[in-house]
């Protein structure tokens, strides 16, 4: 067994790419949820939405037809490997890298576009490239092949669990050993049906069609979700590994819980305790709780009475940070995860952005405003998905 | 490390629901003849498509799409916790672990037939029906899992890798109890883009044969219930099998072609293998991922020689996808089943259609008729587009001790 290590941070979110973008956005607590462009008001009025993407920046190939999805993920892990220094193809064991790499609808914008192309066709040609573009598992196929990942290889699709879920997959392989160096994380792209399909599920904020008001995670006066797209890619390795090419880790990886229950804050509380207890990890050394609160009625009351489950009076900070990107889905455990070691890297605990009022039985410390000094590790992340799957994953940081 | 090794992971149930039927006996008997049940499309309009042919499930009326998928896993996966003399609620310490390589694609495809660039707006049920979690949460929630719950989508490995989750969560002791599910639905979408992809035959599959040229789908669900001896113990239950490794890697190659694919295919069998601590010696028996491709199948050819050497050539190996039709996100889980049955009735099922040696496919791929043989590793391989390869070693109940 051997300790696992974050040595590569890749971001691509609406308030930035990269890591110096992205903490600039944290200590102003600055949103990137934004008006959309006026062709695209019919569908929703704000989003966290990454704009003017080019991959080509991050790639030294021009690839053609790759869906948005993947082509996050691909500059995301792009970033990672030049933030942690690291090139995977002058690795000689080539089957001891590997990618795990998760999306909750894949490339559901490139499935428009195989039945958008064949309807312009007039019903007689279909285009294969777009229908595997829309694969879950494209993102994370099309990282193992640029980076010449031969090993291990896993791809989540398990709604706003994913991310944390395929960090948490990389960790254990890690651990045993059963690969030396992971690319790792989740990927989320907006599209016309994905827009369309939650709106037309009620989950929406109202406030969707105008004003930036619309997503206050852990406010009083919060009414649904603003969503939001991005990816991040963690460069995830053994500490071993790390060492011997003298890699400065921004993190250490100490242990994931899960737990399924229609009670969600109970299943919550239920995920944290057996990540703690298994990592031997007091409620009360905790140094930060990052939340998934996406300015949901009821899952963002259920988080808080979980944290004040666990807690008890322990005086741990916590924040969600899905009001600097909006609910971006399967990518959202991964981006917490990133966006956060960005902002300890300085010692900084992230507020919950466009939170202001909270609720008068909330007995959690909810940070907002101003940032605060993290004064101890690890951070614990946890998502909760509708259905009452929930997830735990504890990452200590090591300040810059 | 050590306590994770040590500890076992055993099959005590088994669910199917497949052309072939919806009990483990009927796909049991299918795959014991030798027929084939795929059949003329009745769900939805093939015109248009390369083959309108495939494994559709005709126990579950075939035109009806909302949730199809969701009413397989559902349907598989109660037969394997019955067949493990189980009963909801499960313990706490239990988890979920589906596997799908389209998610409720059948469901939800009706919102890309129309001109999504129109204003009207999608039906809640078509994108709710879409999701690639859904069955499993909802699956959870039936049976009271108190534990994790995921699902995988890796294409065609979906199944393989699935198992693999559920054996990791088990022998690390985070949970005593996995119900794996792995389905999919036919859907006109995936059968026009493989189709598309040149994977499609025109014909038969034929795995391994001369003239083959493609695959065909099937749709269903696969379901298996994995868990620690311990937990095994506890109750009255016929231990099926035991899971003893898995590996699941990429050829880092290219998303749809194929170059590299025989050397990473022989990987993922000897990651397997070696988790497994199995040498290649020993398996006495080789599941094909046997997709009838034409490269595919030559390329599984050469992987296996390259992990049994010689003994190769002494190894039965078989594809029951012509029988059944590739069941996608359910097939690694079928096929696993099918291992599982071998073992446990001593017979090795045929690779029917096969009727045309490849001199370049030149391993014993039973064929067309069933074969007696006593099993006690078998090896599961599944490849796919998107460049993966999983294997699976699972030992026969005879192999184990102290039960």
């Amino acid at each position: 067994m051997d300790k696992v290590v974050i040595t590569g941070i890749g971001i691509i979110s609406p308030i930035g790419v990269g890591r110096e973008d992205v903490f600039a956005a944290l200590r102003g607590g600055n949103t990137g949820i934004k008006s959309v462009p006026v062709s695209e008001r019919w569908l929703v009025g704000v989003a966290g939405r990454v704009e003017s993407f080019d991959l080509t920046k991050y790639l030294e190939k021009r690839k053609s037809a790759v869906d948005q999805a993947s082509a996050f993920a691909l500059g995301a892990a792009a970033l990672a490997l030049k933030d942690g220094e690291f090139d995977p193809r002058h690795e000689k064991d080539s089957q001891r890298t590997g990618s795990v790499i998760g999306s909750e609808l894949g490339g559901l914008g490139s499935l428009e576009t195989f039945h958008e192309k064949r309807r312009n066709a007039g019903n007689r040609f279909w285009n294969p490239a777009f229908f595997t573009q829309s694969y879950a598992n494209a993102a994370c196929g099309l990282v193992s092949a640029e980076w010449g990942l031969n090993g291990i290889h896993m791809a989540f699709t398990s709604g706003r669990n994913t991310g944390l879920q395929s960090l948490s997959y990389a960790f254990d392989a890690l651990r045993e050993e059963r690969a030396q160096v992971v690319l790792a994380g989740a990927t989320e792209a907006l599209s016309r049906t994905a827009l369309q399909g939650w709106r037309a599920l009620g989950v929406l904020s109202p406030g969707t069609q105008g004003g930036r008001e619309a997503c206050m995670p852990y406010d009083r006066r919060r009414n649904g979700w603003v969503l939001g797209e991005g990816a991040c890619v963690l460069l995830m390795e053994t500490a071993r590994h790390a060492r011997k090419r003298k890699a400065e880790p921004f993190g250490e990886v100490l242990g994931w819980g899960a737990s399924f229950g229609e009670n969600r804050a109970k299943a919550l509380q239920r995920a944290i305790l057996e990540c703690l207890q298994k990592a031997r990890i007091e409620p009360s050394s905790l140094g930060w709780i990052v939340g998934s609160a996406c300015s949901d009625p009821e899952m963002d009351r259920e988080e808080w009475q979980a944290f004040h489950g666990v807690l008890e009076k322990a005086d741990v900070p916590v924040s969600s940070l899905v009001g600097y990107t909006g609910e971006t889905r399967g990518a959202q455990g991964a981006l917490s995860v990133g966006l956060a070691l960005v902002s300890a890297e300085e010692r900084m605990v992230a507020p919950t952005c466009l939170l202001e009022e909270q609720e008068e039985d909330c007995s959690v410390r909810l940070l907002r405003g101003v940032p605060d000094e993290l004064e101890r590790n690890p951070i614990l992340f946890v998502t909760m998905d509708p259905s009452g799957a929930c997830w735990a994953l504890l990452v200590k940081s090591v300040e810059g | 490390m050590s306590e994770a090794k040590k500890r076992r992971v055993l099959v005590t149930g088994m669910g199917i629901v497949s052309a072939a039927g919806d009990s483990v006996s009927a796909f049991l008997e299918s795959l014991r003849e030798g027929v084939s049940c795929i059949s003329r499309i009745e769900g939805f309009n093939t015109e248009g498509l390369r083959n309108g042919y495939g494994g559709e499930v005709k126990t579950v009326p075939p035109k009806n799409s909302q949730g199809r998928s969701e009413i397989f896993a559902r349907l598989a996966a109660r037969q394997a916790v019955e067949d493990a003399s189980l009963r909801a609620p499960l313990p706490l310490q239990s988890g979920v672990v589906a596997s799908t390589h389209f998610g409720g694609l059948r469901c939800g495809e009706g919102a890309f037939f129309a001109d999504i660039s129109a204003r009207s707006p999608i039906d809640p049920a078509d994108f709710e029906g879409y999701s690639f979690s859904q069955p499993a949460h909802m699956l959870a929630a039936e049976l009271g899992i108190g534990g994790p719950v995921a699902t995988v989508s890796l294409s065609c490995v979906s199944g393989c890798s699935a198992l693999g989750v559920a054996f990791d969560w088990i022998r690390q002791g985070r949970v005593s109890k996995v119900v794996v599910v792995g389905f999919d639905a036919l859907s006109f979408t995936v059968l026009a883009g493989l189709g598309a992809l040149q994977v499609i035959t025109e014909e038969r599959i034929r795995p391994f044969a001369a003239n083959r040229s493609g695959t065909l789908l099937g749709e269903g669900a696969a379901a298996i219930v994995l868990e620690s001896e311990e937990s095994a113990a506890e109750r009255d239950v016929e231990l099926l099998a035991e899971v003893k490794g898995y590996g699941v890697n990429n050829n880092a190659y290219h998303f749809t072609e194929r170059d590299g694919e025989a050397e990473t295919i022989a990987v993922a069998m000897q990651m397997a293998l070696d988790q497994a601590e199995i040498s290649p010696d020993e398996v006495d028996f080789i599941s094909a991922h046997g997709s009838g491709s034409k490269q595919g199948d030559l390329n599984e050819t050469q992987a296996i020689k390259t992990v049994l050497g010689p003994k190769a050539y002494e190894t039965p190996i078989h594809s029951i996808k012509p029988i059944i039709g590739d069941l996608m996100g359910g097939m690694g889980i079928a096929e696993a089943i099918a291992c599982v049955l071998s073992m446990k009735e001593g017979i090795l099922f045929p690779t029917i259609n096969y009727d045309k040696s490849d001199p370049k496919c030149d391993l014993d791929y039973v064929p067309n008729e069933c074969r007696e043989a006593a099993i006690k590793i078998a090896l599961k391989n599944c490849s796919s587009i998107g460049g993966c390869n999983a294997s699976i070693v699972l030992a026969s109940n005879e192999t184990q001790t102290g039960t």
